[in-house]
């Protein structure tokens, strides 16, 4: 179904190919789940597929590429929609309309087919992908689930043979990866082909007909996917790939930076949207350890709502919290805290990386200093820099970083203006298993060289596994449970996330 | 910019039994009457030009506020009430405002009665007065009162028009798809700029970059720096997708959305051209 002949593909102003000598043959009916590190060239290769290279993204290619027996070089995007459909990372970004049917009719309406043969194909994937519930809603009310589930039907409505998702989980909770995964095994029971480019792995056991890893372009690894799931942990370390099974988590040793008094006291924290009579937050006399705090909890139970009370950007978020013996109303809180946000590009401001550190030494008013006062901030800025390995950029724009690079920009800032209580908020969606592990020991370090306390809220439990010292369980915008991570806590967290998938 | 954008992405809820729909703001709205959207753009273009262009001419003290009914009824239709009072009362306080200050400033009232006989200092700063008085008239019931009309119109239109409407009815103009698809998406983005707009304010509120430093301009840079970073990022991300479901194939782009003329339109299609016509009669006479 799908064919790739010695396939090389350069970006146009980039001077190393992204994938080379590509081979592949995937016969029809076939799921392939596509992995490997950051940049190894998976997200190309369904690009490939769907033709996005070289129809959108320009750049050189070499050998052929087929699909369904239409070359795809040699055919324009709209010539390829009937039979290659895609779902992609962000599901904020892939819907054209607002309303979830129109998104579902977009297909269709754009190939010119006829008004009662669009409302068939809307109906029927709409009883195929139990999406009923969901038609005729807008998509800012959807939940992440919900508007893959969505992206999932707009392109079946097409009736596509062929499928690619590129990293259709990054967004997800636990249900909704949960959702996803029926997508594809009705997909799969449907005899269409499809292809996942993931990071995240395990709710793909079971579902994946075979595995390709991989490396610098180049594929290391094509095995079947019973084989891939039945590797050790090791053979996943050695190849950048997540864990794809929750009980071979790789614990790091919590004990030592386990500080025994308390450290956050939280009361009378109720936050209610607008027209609502609900309390979207409820949270009354709790006491927490410093450390690395890890908000758990399914999309919607209130740890985003959390996450902004903590940090007092909303007026709406009423409560005191108590840090270190020390009373944070709303507006000190917001002095004294710092969010790291999910989309860091949000909170780059400045032209330079140094100039991003020096904003928040000089308390943001960006007033000129004199000669020596500039130097000395400077230093300072630069020591920090060191410190988190941004040293070398100093003088890049910051929105011109990677990923990581922005992220660690984004906390040198915060431990430039003193800030003691950081609030993350998902940092490692989307993050393979080396980046996960650097952002990981990053938050340690901040604790453990630094003295700052992190509240994180997370998805992800490799990573919690990786550097968490305390969890916090929220739903329905209370805490549920809250447990230190020791072999006890283990259990509990494992069980939570083994009951959500 | 983003102060004209109406409605918030998550305004929870509707006000009656009917469907909720989801339109090209963002917003569910419950539509219990049902416009093509080409009659609400020919209603923007109407009230908005005669209304302005009308200024004082005689005649338009009655057909400005009788067009000025016009949406105030449709935002009461779309279930926007709020909106809808707020409107009215910004609307009629225009003319309250303008009787008040008309009563002051004229030649019985107290303000003329005072520069009549005030001397020096005094009758300066009853001059001032006067002239500040004529500029907020001027302003509020003139350039305001104007505005405001068209602008209700403008977010009648957006607020009960889903994008795939939209498209269907420029179809049916026979407007080229180069120029819908580029606006289409334009009504699609201002949501997620809304959304992006509020996120970088709440990370710079953070970092305690406020108004007021030494270099306000720098302000305006933090927050449009991101904002176009972001929206170019998530633009690319929604051609992209777009593309890959067939946008732009050379073929008659179909609808599921449900355009025509209905009685509801021809009866307001009846009071544009009412409206056209006493205004090429106000401009004759």
């Amino acid at each position: 179904m799908i064919r790739m002949d010695n396939v090389s593909f350069t970006y146009a102003g980039v001077d190393r190919p992204s994938v080379t000598g590509i081979d592949l043959e995937i016969p029809s009916g076939q799921t392939v789940l596509l992995c490997g590190r950051s940049g190894c060239g998976k997200t190309t290769v369904t690009r490939l597929v769907n033709g996005l290279a070289p129809h959108f993204h320009d750049g050189e290619l070499s050998g052929s590429v087929s699909v369904a027996g239409i070359d795809v070089a040699a055919t324009p995007l709209y010539g390829l929609a009937g039979t290659v459909g895609s779902v992609f990372q962000n599901p904020r970004s892939q819907f054209f309309n607002v309303d979830t049917t129109s998104e579902l009719a977009f297909g269709p309406e754009n190939l010119g087919r006829s008004r009662t043969d669009i409302e068939a194909a809307v109906g029927s994937v709409a009883d195929e992908l139990d999406l009923h519930r969901l038609l005729g809603r807008s998509i800012f009310q959807l939940s992440g689930g919900e508007k893959q589930r969505i992206a999932c039907g707009s392109v079946a409505a097409l009736r596509p043979p062929v499928i690619v998702l590129d990293e259709p989980t990054s967004n997800l909770d636990f249900a909704g990866i949960a959702l996803l995964r029926r997508c594809l095994e009705h997909w799969k029971a449907a005899g269409r082909t499809v292809v996942v480019a993931e990071h995240r792995l395990h709710f793909l056991t079971g579902l994946a007909d075979r595995a390709i890893v991989l490396e610098n372009g180049r594929i290391a690894d094509d095995i079947a996917g019973d084989d891939f799931f039945s590797r050790p942990p090791a053979w996943f370390r050695a190849r950048g790939l997540r864990q794809p099974s929750l009980a071979k988590l790789d614990w790091h040793d919590s004990s030592a930076t386990v500080p025994v008094q308390e450290s956050l006291g939280l009361s009378g924290l109720r936050y209610r949207y607008r027209g609502s009579k609900q309390l979207a937050l409820d949270v009354d006399g709790r006491g927490l350890p410093g450390g690395v705090i890890c908000v758990i909890g399914e999309n919607g139970a209130g740890k985003t709502t959390l996450a902004r009370t903590l940090c007092g950007l909303d007026r709406r978020g009423h409560g005191t919290v108590e840090f270190r013996g020390r009373q944070l109303t709303r507006r000190r809180r917001l002095r004294e805290t710092a969010l790291v946000m999910q989309d860091v590009d949000r909170q780059l401001f400045t032209e330079s990386v140094l100039d991003e550190v020096v904003l928040s030494m000089t308390d943001g008013s960006s007033k000129y200093l004199d000669g020596a006062a500039a130097g000395d901030v400077e230093g300072r800025a630069l020591g920090l820099l060191a410190t988190l390995d941004l040293a070398d950029c100093r003088d890049r724009h910051p929105l011109s970083l990677s990923g990581g690079q922005k992220q660690r920009l984004a906390i040198a800032s915060a431990l430039a203006a003193g800030r003691q209580l950081v609030v993350f908020d998902e940092p490692t969606s989307g993050l393979d298993y080396d980046h996960m592990k650097t952002m990981a020991a990053e938050i340690r370090r901040l604790h453990d060289d630094h003295g700052v306390t992190s509240v994180v809220v997370t998805h992800d439990p490799e990573f919690i596994a990786a550097c968490g010292t305390y969890v916090l369980h929220v739903d329905g915008g209370r805490i549920v449970d809250d447990y230190p991570m020791d072999d006890d806590g283990r259990r509990r967290l494992t069980a939570h996330f083994a009951a959500a998938s | 910019m983003t102060a004209t954008i109406p409605a918030t992405a998550r305004r929870p809820g509707t006000e009656s039994g009917a469907p909720p729909t989801a339109t090209i703001a963002g917003a569910n709205t419950t539509r219990r009457l049902r416009l093509d959207p080409r009659t609400k753009i020919l209603l923007v273009v109407t009230i908005s030009t005669i209304v302005i262009a009308g200024g004082g001419r005689p005649g338009m003290e009655i057909v400005a506020p009788a067009l000025a009914v016009i949406p105030f009824v449709l935002l009461l239709a779309a279930g926007r009430r709020r909106f809808a009072a707020a409107y009215a009362a910004l609307y009629a306080g225009t003319f309250a405002v303008d009787a008040g200050i008309g009563w002051l400033v004229g030649p019985a009232g107290p303000l003329s009665a005072a520069y009549g006989t005030a001397t020096g200092g005094a009758a300066a700063g009853t001059g001032v007065a006067v002239a500040v008085l004529d500029t907020v008239r001027m302003t509020y019931c003139g350039v305001f009162a104007a505005c405001m009309p068209g602008i209700a119109a403008g977010v009648v239109l957006v607020s009960t028009t889903t994008v795939g409407e939209f498209m269907a009815a420029m179809d049916r103009w026979r407007v080229p798809s180069s120029v819908t698809i580029p606006l289409a998406v334009v009504f699609r983005f201002l949501p997620t700029v809304a959304e992006e707009h509020a996120a970088i304010g709440d990370a710079m509120r953070q970092r305690g970059i406020m108004l007021g430093g030494s270099r306000p301009w720098k302000m305006l840079e933090y927050r449009l720096v991101p904002l176009i970073a972001s929206c170019v990022k998530i633009g690319d991300d929604l051609s992209a997708a777009a593309l890959t479901r067939g946008l732009g194939a050379p073929v008659r782009r179909t609808s599921l959305a449900d355009v025509g003329f209905r009685a509801a339109d021809i009866v307001l299609l009846g009071l544009c051209a009412a409206a056209w016509a006493a205004w090429i009669v106000l401009l004759l006479s």
